[in-house]
């Protein structure tokens, strides 16, 4: 039943303005700071030209908007808007640290504008996504072996990269391609969303065999080697290859994928409880291999109050980072500092690995609570879409993506509170950084052509 | 009017959060009728109370549909599967013809039709002759496409 005034996207509108008034409030706070003029009066409010990054936003945004109500004007309507608020924080952020990083790696002064390009190459690529399943997303499904060998493929080059250029084994290393003089990009976001692709192309038709009662080892059930052998597989290579580049969090991140999309598929817990057991098995193996993984380890059991002699290098050394985090969190209690009037930079790659601490050091505890909400809609979106999309294979990539997103804020958010070992996984939206962005966007095209072809 | 700066920043501070909240509110108000509004129109219970069901069929093997092993489909007094878009039960699936077969009652019965389908239909593992109805009973399974067959259901009582 598709009325007929669907087809203007009003309520998209409508909840993009929130937004929008909360990026242009935001920068002009920050330029009331930076300039801290004694007095506020008419004639020194911010500028059109410092208010840019803010109306950059909006105009891609609203230029999305159009572009959605040509292309697929019965797709979900509030997906739009919750993404468009996460990045909007994203750059608002970037421009708040940016020029305030400390020397070896700052001041980066255009980290916002660059984090605006970003931006914009992502809604472009969410876009062109819509456009390129125009008619469908079987041939998504067909091709899912292309898109495993592709990820694999992109992994494997910085795989090798690494391996030829770096011999201290000890060190978390960042996958990244160097596509052009300048442009890097992190392969692994890609593989994320081709890894997914296959698994839920591969359970969708396969489902029925795994949904049935396996082989038994003994009183405990298997599951059936044939249909999971693939799958398996490419579980393996995947992981092999992250403990290759020695991103654990990545590892754990894709783990994770695949056990919630085998429960969305098969509806059974025998998976679950066995990738468990891999995963603890792995867990046991990636911290006896890795001193790094083991460092990270070791400093959650650290007291950062504490003033023991043999702690205190500890806090001045390998826990630095995660304590300072813990102190701009710490600092902002329940109300903030306000925007552009802490001082969360003291956190070393704030604006990457501590974008959350920043936050709630200047908008508070009922700031973060708030965030972590538009989180949660966001994931209930992707859910509501999976649950409501027409064909298994539809059902499981909307579930698949959306576990993405609530994997990784979960991750990152543990990590830096300090209640699980600090991974470099992006806050997703907010983290700076291109590839993470880009990647997320692509699954918000893909959410939107599905959200677009569900049942009813 | 002249603020001091301090004042016109704690201001913008509460604002802002505010504004989180507001979107927020927003969200939650625009799904919550979403919600109500599949509830109450969009679902197969909702709104078609007055119809009667007369039978439906048990899920074995789902196929293409969206549908668990177990999950009863609801049967019309006329009910056609295929790949077309006009039949009642839609299976995209290559080896589903177009317009594949149709399940009718009639004289208190249900009577199963095979329309020409390519890969054929089966009941009990007996072929569903082309345009001439075979009647079923509840219990008996009903397999569409080649070999094990692409879609598997049992008709319920």
């Amino acid at each position: 039943m598709v009325e007929s005034r669907r087809q203007y996207r009003w309520r998209e509108i409508q909840l993009l303005l929130l937004p929008s008034l909360f990026i242009l409030i935001g920068v002009a706070q920050l330029v009331l700071v930076e300039n801290s003029a004694q007095r506020v009066s008419l004639g020194n409010l911010p500028t059109v030209d410092s208010l840019l990054p803010a109306l950059g936003v909006i105009g891609v945004l609203v230029a999305t908007h159009i572009a959605l109500c040509i292309l697929l004007p019965t797709a979900d309507q509030v997906l739009l808007p919750i993404v468009a608020f996460l990045s909007s924080l994203g750059v608002l952020m970037a421009v708040r640290l940016g020029p305030k990083i400390p020397p070896p790696t700052g001041p980066v002064d255009e980290l916002g504008t660059k984090q605006l390009v970003w931006l914009l190459a992502g809604l472009f690529l969410c876009l062109l996504t819509v456009v390129a399943t125009r008619k469908g997303t079987l041939w998504i499904r067909r091709y899912k072996y292309t898109f495993a060998v592709f990820g694999i493929v992109l992994v494997g080059a910085s795989l090798v990269r690494v391996l030829t250029s770096h011999i201290n084994f000890d060190s978390p290393t960042h996958d990244e391609l160097k596509i052009l003089p300048g442009i890097s990009f992190q392969p692994s976001e890609l593989l994320k969303i081709c890894l997914v692709i296959f698994f839920a192309a591969y359970l969708s038709e396969n489902r029925e065999i795994l949904g049935e009662k396996g082989p038994k080892l003994g009183f405990i059930p298997v599951p059936p080697l044939k249909q999971f052998g693939p799958l398996m597989l490419m579980l393996g290579v995947g992981l092999i290859f992250f403990l290759g580049l020695r991103e654990l969090g990545l590892a754990l991140l894709i783990l994770g994928i695949f056990l919630s999309m085998m429960y969305m598929g098969s509806g059974r817990m025998l998976y679950v409880g066995w990738g468990l057991g891999l995963f603890a098995a792995g867990a046991l193996i990636g911290y006896r291999l890795f001193s790094y993984a083991r460092d990270r380890v070791s400093i959650l059991t650290v007291d950062c109050n504490s003033h023991d002699p043999k702690v205190v290098p500890i806090i001045q050394g390998k826990a630095y980072q995660i304590c300072q985090g813990l102190i701009a969190i710490s600092t902002g209690g329940v109300f903030g500092t306000g925007l552009g009037l802490g001082d969360p930079t003291n956190v070393p790659e704030v604006q990457t690995d501590y974008v959350f601490a920043a936050i709630s050091e200047e908008f508070g505890l009922l700031g973060v609570m708030a965030l972590l909400a538009v989180y949660i809609m966001l994931i209930h979106r992707g859910f509501h879409i999976a649950a409501r999309a027409k064909t298994p294979f539809d059902q499981l990539l909307a579930g698949g993506l959306t576990s993405i997103f609530a994997l990784q804020t979960m991750i990152i958010l543990a990590g830096n509170l300090k209640m699980f070992p600090l991974t470099g996984i992006p806050l997703p939206f907010i983290t700076y950084g291109g590839s993470s962005l880009i990647a997320n966007f692509i699954i918000v095209g893909l959410l939107l052509r599905i959200s677009a072809t569900e049942s009813n | 009017m002249d603020l001091q700066l301090d004042q016109f920043l704690f201001i913008l501070r509460i604002v802002l959060v505010a504004l989180i909240y507001l979107f927020l509110i927003q969200l939650i108000f625009v799904v919550r009728r979403d919600l109500a509004r599949l509830s109450s129109g969009g679902g197969p219970r909702g709104g078609t109370t007055a119809r009667k069901t007369i039978g439906h069929l048990v899920v074995v093997k789902p196929g293409p549909l969206a549908l668990r092993p177990g999950h009863q489909l609801e049967l019309e007094p006329v009910t056609t599967m295929g790949r077309g878009p006009t039949n009642t039960v839609v299976l995209e699936d290559s080896r589903i013809s177009s317009e594949h077969m149709r399940i009718t009652f009639h004289d208190r019965q249900w009577w199963v039709e095979d329309l020409g389908s390519r890969n054929k239909t089966f009941l009990n593992g007996n072929q569903v002759p082309v345009g001439q109805s075979v009647p079923a009973r509840p219990g008996d399974l009903l397999v569409l496409g080649p070999l094990d067959g692409v879609v598997t259901f049992k008709f319920g009582i």
